[in-house]
């Protein structure tokens, strides 16, 4: 009772000495809302960016668990780090059963298997293009075709016959370069047309395998490729959106590109380019301003002939008329050369003023006539794959869409991966499994299949001697298991791309990823999923989304670190500043504190009445600095915080961080506040505390 | 009955740089309860140390100061400051209220600290007081709303509410204008009457000398035995 | 010097208070120094695993493209750029070539993408110096704690230099066989096989991208003539002076009629896709810094002094208040004194210098200890050779071990802006008690 009354006086006393003393007061005070606005206002923005983290990603990739080899070499990461290596992340073997037990687990909804691999794309150039729908017009008899697209392989190799000279200069080998000069002058002769009309395939062979490549001007890109069960994958992760195209229907092999990819890799560099400027300028930048912007639109508008490259004679001709009807229209005086090379980089060297109207030119007329995309949606691609010993497999797949995952639309990392059937993947992959085998070879045997290399197709026609001195060329990935099937194949394509639905979950896998039916009954299931493996002998270790992110999940951790190793100086170098300030303070308040010992106050109750002090003084400033920072966090979370960089993406699970303040976080930050102004009265308390009552008898004030 | 305050051979020294100073060189004083005792003296003369050790806001370095029969060189910080809360009560020079506190709460505030009474009977006490030294009026000012006489008035208030043995007043009417002094000194006189309560106080104010039942005079930390008074 | 005696006298009177300064302004000192010894130490990972792997302190590179529609990161008549670089570079210390390649590495067990540089021993004399060599324990479990292997077979025939991070993975070491394979646009897939001959300790994140083999591995991968090369890699004695010296040299090349590109800030792996699509063909030339070669890393650094940035305003923010409290305490403590000071003829000037010269001495002294003890700090982590555990955060250091890297002009900027926030802080409390009237300070009763 009689406690009860002396705390209350305390309370009294601390309340009214901190009135008293209002500039030192309001200088700690100052410092303390200062801290808890800082821990507050920072705290409350990393949890927001690990709860929409841990939103965006377990709602595309991860799941809320993942679950690979226990005994792998390296750890499993979704999102690529900055090694290019292969990781070594072990097999799950046995997927179905995997899948069995685990579904056991009370509160397991779906279990999706998973193998990630980087698949190689030679995304097709120009003479590409022309020699497969060469290939098709032979296909199909279309004659007339035949003829056009005929003559456009000799404009190429002409043109390629006259960089021959450019070529001779830097080569070790001048024997091969003579090679090649014949190779073109045989394509250039009237005999090679002849003989084409009479045996087209052996012909086409010979272009590809001997002009095709001289033209090189195709680009190697390497695809992040996420094998799964595709329908699976798009029930279970609700961030998964198809944009274009069409889902991959269910038993067909097949394979998503990212939009991400899509926009950023695999689109025409001018276009692609075109589009970044546009984006920057429609976001507030002035290329009148941003020398980086401007070189940028000079870079572009160089690289015209990307264009050009990719339009037919009669398209051609059409974009010319266009543009200098267009140009018109745009003051430039008729004396500007007028020939569609000038006219196309006069399109792409683009200014503040003219860069909406010659964006619209640009989709409206030309890119209708272009291939925008390398690897084009609806077509089918060669990918080619690495397994673990370096083989080289390669797999013909159709690209049948692009997907986004919502909220991470404009992030690399997660735009990096690309969805195919795990049963290609397995082939790409290197582990096919035995049934598939059969069947592929004794599909092969009815069409009749017989693998023709370069090599051969060159010995063909010269009659051998020539191999590559180093190139031990294991492998001619155009050539590979399907592509020489490409003109007989019928319906017996058909029959190669599709498959039981189920074999997706028979089978290899490499990581696996567990959806919950109640994600806030984590930690619980966590326990009973490590159970069961435990139980079934699975062999698996199961991380959280944040560990099984990779890299990203570390830097989310080191900025955490870092936050926290800030918080702790600055709060040290407070705590220094503050003992220092209560010090004097308390030499201020001697004679005071020497009336209460003389009249009989305990140490404990004068130390106790500095610390109380200080307990108010922390929990009023820790509610203030909350209430500011929570004001902050509320004002952003309206607005938004916009990604600063790329990589910010997916920490903010979107181009916008709208962060909100949690119980937790203000708990935290006041409950931090409030032990640091107390730790940080002790010793003044202390000094106080031994303050002698003898002071009071001195007689001054 | 033993002496109230009984002081044998009592020395005082302390250490200023390298010297020792001795403040009391060797007191032995007797004071019985009830006794109106003025301790007198010139600056310097060692009248507040002795006062100091009286107070048991010290200790001496040799001798011997007992109150109420009990020795104050064995005891600990906490004990002393027991025996302070519950057998003294102090009157400061300059009054040493509490200046965040209010009259009744300043006056409250030892009641507080002895912890021994419940809020209703604190409170009655407080207010009898208060009343006993005229403040009723002002029981909810601060002390810095109050005059210097007033503020002498609150510090005795505060003295007295626990019901001391001893009440220790160092130069009580320093700071206050002679008439003001002469209501304070009446007002301490007054009590020591009515309450029999022993009042022990140094001066060097000779009016205030007059009216003290017993006159302690201290020269050079040594007692000079003057006159008593009847 | 009357002041500074004064100041000094103060100070030590007011013992408590000064030291309870002293230490807050000291760890804040020693704050800086270390963030500052970390950011140099990160700078000096980027520059020694920059300019031991992917560039020299100025690059001499460029394109060739034998079609319009083709590049190749080479430049041809290599002896004779080298030749216009040694004879036109102010402050040159040497000069190398390196070809350069990208590709795949197999070993039985595992592959790597990595980069390959191709070096020509007998013309790189330090390339011995700067590579150290890991014990084989390093990468092969159970393995001998000694150093073997003989980075000087190097100097030909078909042989490879790893980095222990590639071993491991490989599961290789010296002695094995390694088939290296590269792609060229087309569809062309040139392989080579090649054996270790030692494997040296990597240098940070970029030790993973880099192996060494001697050039003509890579001219015959990539079938080029023996007077092409990826690159003259530039050595100056002073590498601050890169930036000038660059400008300096596309003056230099640009007046010989060579063709330069534009400089651009990016790695050469970056400008492919850029040169490939513009329409000329033969050689140009491209001239960057080291820095442009590695500018991916370099936000690092940005992050990183950033944080320091914003960390020591706060800290300089909380100890200015600290400051000036306790100036105006002395102030009011003094104040008797200043008016006896003025009373007797002592100028304002003089009294505000009083209290200016007392916080710089006390800054001054605090600041220095400071400085000592981070310098100390640092020096000491870098002694223990602390490894890092954690990828991401090796990835922001750019380096395995923890590594400080203390600059006495970092030291001095320190020491110097502390001691001035000092000073600035108690600029307020000395211009107030300089304004004290002598009959108002001699009145002030405390």
């Amino acid at each position: 009772m009689n406690l009860g009354d002396q705390l209350r006086m305390l309370v009294v006393l601390a309340f009214r000495s901190l009135w008293a003393h209002q500039v030192k007061s309001a200088i700690i005070g100052f410092i303390l809302v200062g801290g808890t606005f800082l821990v507050v206002l920072f705290g409350a923005l990393l949890s927001s960016i690990e709860g929409s983290m841990s939103r965006s990603i377990t709602s595309s990739m991860s799941g809320h668990y993942q679950v690979y080899d226990a005994n792998a070499e390296d750890e499993l990461a979704l999102f690529p780090g900055f090694s290019f290596g292969s990781v070594d992340i072990g097999e799950i073997p046995d997927f179905a059963k995997v899948e069995k037990s685990l579904l056991q687990v009370d509160n397991v909804r779906a279990v999706v298997p998973m193998g990630i691999t980087i698949g190689t794309v030679f995304g097709a150039n120009e003479i590409d293009h022309v020699l497969e729908s060469l290939r098709n017009a032979v296909r199909d008899g279309r004659s007339d075709d035949v003829k056009v697209l005929g003559e456009r392989v000799r404009v190429i190799a002409q043109s390629i016959y006259g960089d021959m000279e450019a070529r001779a200069a830097i080569s070790s080998d001048p024997e091969k370069v003579a090679r090649q000069r014949d190779a073109l002058n045989l394509v250039l002769s009237e005999k090679f047309w002849d003989d084409f009309e009479t045996d087209p395939l052996t012909a086409l062979d010979f272009l590809d395998a001997n002009v095709a490549p001289l033209a090189a001007d195709g680009r190697l890109l390497y695809l992040r490729m996420i094998g799964t069960d595709p329908q699976q994958f798009k029930k279970e992760f609700e961030g998964f959106y198809l944009v274009d195209g069409e889902m991959i229907p269910e038993g067909q092999r097949g394979l998503l590109l990212s939009k991400r990819t899509y926009e950023k890799l695999i689109k025409n560099l001018c276009a692609r380019d075109f589009d970044d400027v546009y984006h920057d300028v429609k976001l507030g930048t002035k290329l009148s301003e941003d020398t980086l912007l401007q070189e940028k639109v000079r870079r572009i508008s160089r690289q015209y002939q990307r264009i050009l490259f990719q339009l037919t004679p009669e398209d051609s001709a059409e974009v010319a008329t266009k543009l200098r009807e267009f140009r018109k229209t745009q003051n430039v005086p008729e004396t500007e050369p007028d020939d569609i090379a000038a006219m196309v980089q006069w399109l792409l060297l683009v200014n503040d003023e003219n860069i909406d109207e010659n964006y619209k030119f640009f989709y409206d007329v030309i890119a209708p006539k272009m291939n925008l995309y390398e690897v084009p949606v609806g077509q089918e691609v060669i990918l080619r794959g690495f397994t673990q010993s370096g083989y080289i497999k390669s797999v013909k797949v159709k690209v049948w869409g692009t997907y986004e995952f919502s909220g991470l639309e404009s992030s690399d990392l997660a735009g990096a991966a690309n969805v195919m059937d795990l049963v290609t993947w397995r082939e790409l992959y290197g582990r096919m499994s035995d049934d598939q085998k059969a069947e592929l070879d004794s599909i092969r045997e009815t069409v009749g299949v017989q693998d023709v290399s370069r090599e051969d197709a060159e010995a063909a026609l010269f009659g051998g001697g020539g191999e590559l001195e180093v190139a031990a060329v294991p492998d001619a990935p155009v050539f590979d298991e399907f592509a020489g099937a490409n003109l007989k194949r019928g319906e017996e394509e058909a029959a190669l791309n599709s498959f039981d639905p189920a074999t997706l979950h028979q089978g290899l896998a490499l990581n696996a990823a567990i959806i919950l039916k109640d994600p806030s009954g984590e930690a619980k299931a966590l326990t009973d999923l490590k159970a069961q493996i435990e139980k079934d002998q699975l062999g698996l270790q199961v991380v959280d989304w944040q560990k099984a992110s990779g890299i990203v999940g570390g830097f989310l951790m080191t900025m955490r670190g870092v936050l926290y190793i800030a918080i702790f100086v600055i709060f040290l170098v407070a705590l220094v500043i503050i003992n220092n300030l209560m010090v004097m303070a308390t030499l201020e308040r001697t004679p005071e504190i020497g009336t209460m010992r003389a009249i009989g106050a305990q140490r404990w109750f004068v130390m106790g009445m500095f610390i109380l002090e200080m307990l108010v003084l922390g929990l009023v400033s820790g509610v203030i600095g909350s209430i500011a920072a929570a004001a902050v966090v509320l004002w952003l979370g309206s607005t938004g915080i916009p990604a600063p960089a790329d990589i910010a993406v997916i920490f903010f699970g979107g181009d916008r961080l709208y962060p909100v303040i949690s119980a937790m976080d203000v708990i935290f930050g006041i409950g931090l506040i409030v032990f640091v102004s107390v730790l940080s009265t002790l010793y003044p308390a202390f000094v106080a505390a031994r303050v002698a009552p003898v002071v009071a008898m001195q007689g001054k004030e | 009955m033993p002496a109230i305050v009984q002081l044998t051979n009592a020395v005082k020294e302390y250490p200023l740089g390298k010297l020792v100073v001795k403040a009391v060189r060797g007191v032995d004083l007797s004071i019985e309860r009830g006794e109106f005792t003025a301790i007198s003296g010139p600056s310097g003369s060692g009248k507040t140390t002795l006062l100091n050790l009286i107070g048991c806001v010290d200790v001496p370095t040799s001798g011997t100061v007992q109150i109420d029969g009990q020795s104050t060189s064995a005891l600990s910080d906490r004990q002393l400051t027991d025996l302070r809360l519950h057998k003294i009560g102090f009157i400061f020079q300059s009054f040493n209220l509490i200046n965040v506190l209010d009259v009744y709460q300043n006056v409250e505030f030892p009641l507080l600290l002895q912890g021994e009474l419940s809020a209703s009977d604190r409170k009655k006490r407080v207010e009898e007081m208060v009343e006993k030294v005229g403040l009723t009026t002002q029981i909810k000012q601060r002390p810095n709303e109050l005059s210097g006489g007033q503020r002498q008035r609150v510090a005795i208030a505060r003295a007295l509410v626990t019901r001391p043995a001893i009440v220790l007043a160092d130069e009580p009417t320093a700071n206050l204008d002679s008439a003001t002094g002469k209501a304070i000194i009446d007002l301490m006189k007054d009590l020591n009457h009515k309450e029999h309560i022993t009042f022990i106080f140094s001066t060097h104010d000779a009016n205030v000398t007059s009216r003290a039942g017993r006159v302690v005079r201290v020269v050079d930390g040594l007692l000079a035995q003057a006159a008593e008074h009847a | 010097m009357v002041l500074f005696t004064i100041a000094i006298r103060n100070l030590v009177q007011a013992r408590r208070r000064s030291a309870l300064l002293s230490l807050a302004i000291g760890l804040v000192t020693m704050l800086l120094v270390l963030m500052m010894a970390l950011s140099a130490g990160i700078n000096d990972n980027l520059v020694r695993s920059a300019t031991i792997m992917s560039a020299g302190h100025i690059n001499v590179a460029g394109f060739y493209k034998p079609t319009n529609a083709m590049s190749l990161a080479v430049v041809t008549d290599v002896g004779e750029l080298r030749n216009i670089v040694e004879e036109n570079t102010p402050n040159l210390d040497y000069t190398i070539d390196r070809m350069r390649g990208w590709g795949k590495l197999i070993s039985d067990t595992g592959t790597v993408q990595t980069g390959f540089s191709g070096v020509d021993l007998a013309d790189e004399s330090h390339f011995l110096e700067v590579i150290q060599l890991a014990k084989e324990s390093d990468y092969k479990d159970g393995g001998r704690d000694e150093i073997i292997g003989d980075p000087s077979q190097l100097a030909g025939g078909n042989t490879i230099m790893l980095f222990v991070n590639q071993a491991r993975r490989l599961g290789v070491g010296v002695g094995d066989t390694l088939t290296i394979q590269t792609e060229t646009v087309g569809g062309y897939t040139n392989t080579a096989d090649v054996t270790v001959v030692a494997v040296a300790r990597d240098v940070g994140l970029l030790s993973g991208f880099a192996t060494y083999v001697p050039k003509q591995v890579l001219r015959d991968l990539y079938q080029l003539s023996p007077d092409t090369s990826g690159a003259v890699w530039v050595y100056l004695k002073d590498i601050e002076d890169a930036d000038a010296t660059m400008k300096h040299l596309r003056g230099v090349f640009e007046a010989k009629g060579y063709r330069l590109m534009d400089h651009e800030a990016v790695p050469f792996f970056m400008k492919f896709e850029t040169v490939q699509g513009e329409d000329w063909t033969g050689q140009k030339i491209d001239i960057t810094t080291w820095k442009d070669e590695v500018v991916m890393l370099t936000f690092v650094i940005t992050a990183f002094d950033t944080v320091t940035v914003f960390l020591v305003s706060i800290l300089v923010l909380i100890i200015a208040v600290g400051i000036m409290n306790s100036m105006w305490n002395a102030v009011r403590e003094r104040t008797r004194e200043i008016g006896t000071m003025r009373a007797i003829g002592m100028t304002r000037t003089r009294v505000l210098a009083m209290f200016l010269v007392e916080a710089f001495v006390l800054g001054l002294f605090a600041t220095t200890v400071g400085a000592t003890l981070g310098a100390a700090t640092a020096f000491g982590l870098n002694a223990l050779h602390i490894n890092v555990p954690n990828d991401a955060v090796k990835a922001i250091l750019l380096s395995d071990t923890l590594r400080m890297s203390v600059h006495v002009q970092s030291l001095f900027i320190a020491v110097g802006f502390l001691t001035l926030c000092t000073g600035l802080s108690a600029l307020w409390p000395a211009l107030r008690a300089s304004r004290l009237s002598p009959v108002v300070a001699l009145g002030h009763t405390e």
